[in-house]
């Protein structure tokens, strides 16, 4: 039993100095904190070496690592909706409702943006902007917006994960995407 | 007739499924009658290329501070008993 700790000890201490940098990028991209994605690293390498024999195939260990990674983001921003005052999908729901009439016509309908999001992939000061809005999603719209495009889940594997329906799935994941095109239009495309 | 709350739920729902054909066709006759939905969808498109780009195409490399990662060494070690 010693004997193998110390094998897995060996293992995860080189990975800490092989795998740490491409860890830490994917968990930057996706928190847009350092600081958030520095301890979430250090759990997944925690995480790994207490799984001992969960691991052998060496040239799979960063995709090993980075599915733990994967799920302590995701445990972030559930974490994150309980310390922050996020909206409830309803609330979400219905200041999304006020964009239209009771025809359902735009009453504010999206301006025309001054710069141009193609441009936005290496702008750092955007995706702080990005991820303040990011943050302030009902805590369904985060996660399945997280998995769907930061993650590229299937659908189906995401309803099954949050246990929802189909047509429950594109609801939220709309509710996401509107309430971000929203938030990022009046913090950065228009100021 | 679609109304553009609907147009706005379909855009969303074209990027998670297959529409049906005849809501992909209700989608494109409204479209071409309105423009408040036309820029909506142009951005929602536009951002959708974003993140693809930002999350998948060109992963960021901004590498760990070697600080941090001689804590994370640190306690492994403590961690681990030696």
């Amino acid at each position: 039993m010693e004997k193998e700790l110390k094998q897995s000890k060996t293992d995860i201490s080189a990975w800490v100095g092989q795998y740490a940098d491409p860890l830490f990028a994917y968990a930057l991209a996706r928190t847009g904190r350092g600081d958030v994605a520095e301890d979430l690293v250090q759990e997944t390498f925690l995480a790994a070496l207490k799984s001992g024999d969960g691991f052998r195939q060496e040239s799979a260990a960063l995709t090993w690592l980075t599915g733990i990674l994967r799920h302590k983001i995701l445990d972030y921003y559930r974490g994150l909706a309980k310390k922050s005052a996020s909206l409830t999908e309803e609330q979400a729901q219905s200041h999304m409702d006020r964009w239209f009439d009771e025809k359902g016509m735009w009453k504010t309908p999206p301006k025309s943006w001054a710069s141009s999001p193609s441009d936005m992939v290496e702008n750092e000061e955007f995706w702080q902007t990005f991820h303040h809005c990011l943050d302030a999603l009902p805590v369904q719209s985060r996660e399945a917006f997280v998995r769907r495009m930061m993650d590229e889940e299937e659908t189906k594997i995401i309803c099954k994960e949050m246990a929802l329906t189909q047509t429950n799935l594109w609801v939220i994941l709309h509710r996401g995407r509107a309430l971000l095109r929203d938030c990022l239009e009046k913090n950065w495309f228009m100021r | 007739m679609l109304s553009c709350k609907e147009t706005a739920r379909l855009i969303s729902e074209g990027a998670d499924r297959s529409l049906p054909l005849h809501r992909r066709f209700a989608l494109r006759l409204h479209l071409m009658m309105c423009d408040a939905c036309t820029s909506y969808r142009r951005q929602i498109q536009a951002l959708q290329d974003l993140f693809q780009r930002r999350f998948h195409n060109k992963p960021l490399t901004t590498p760990m501070q070697p600080e941090a990662k001689d804590k994370i060494m640190k306690i492994i070690r403590r961690e681990s008993g030696a």
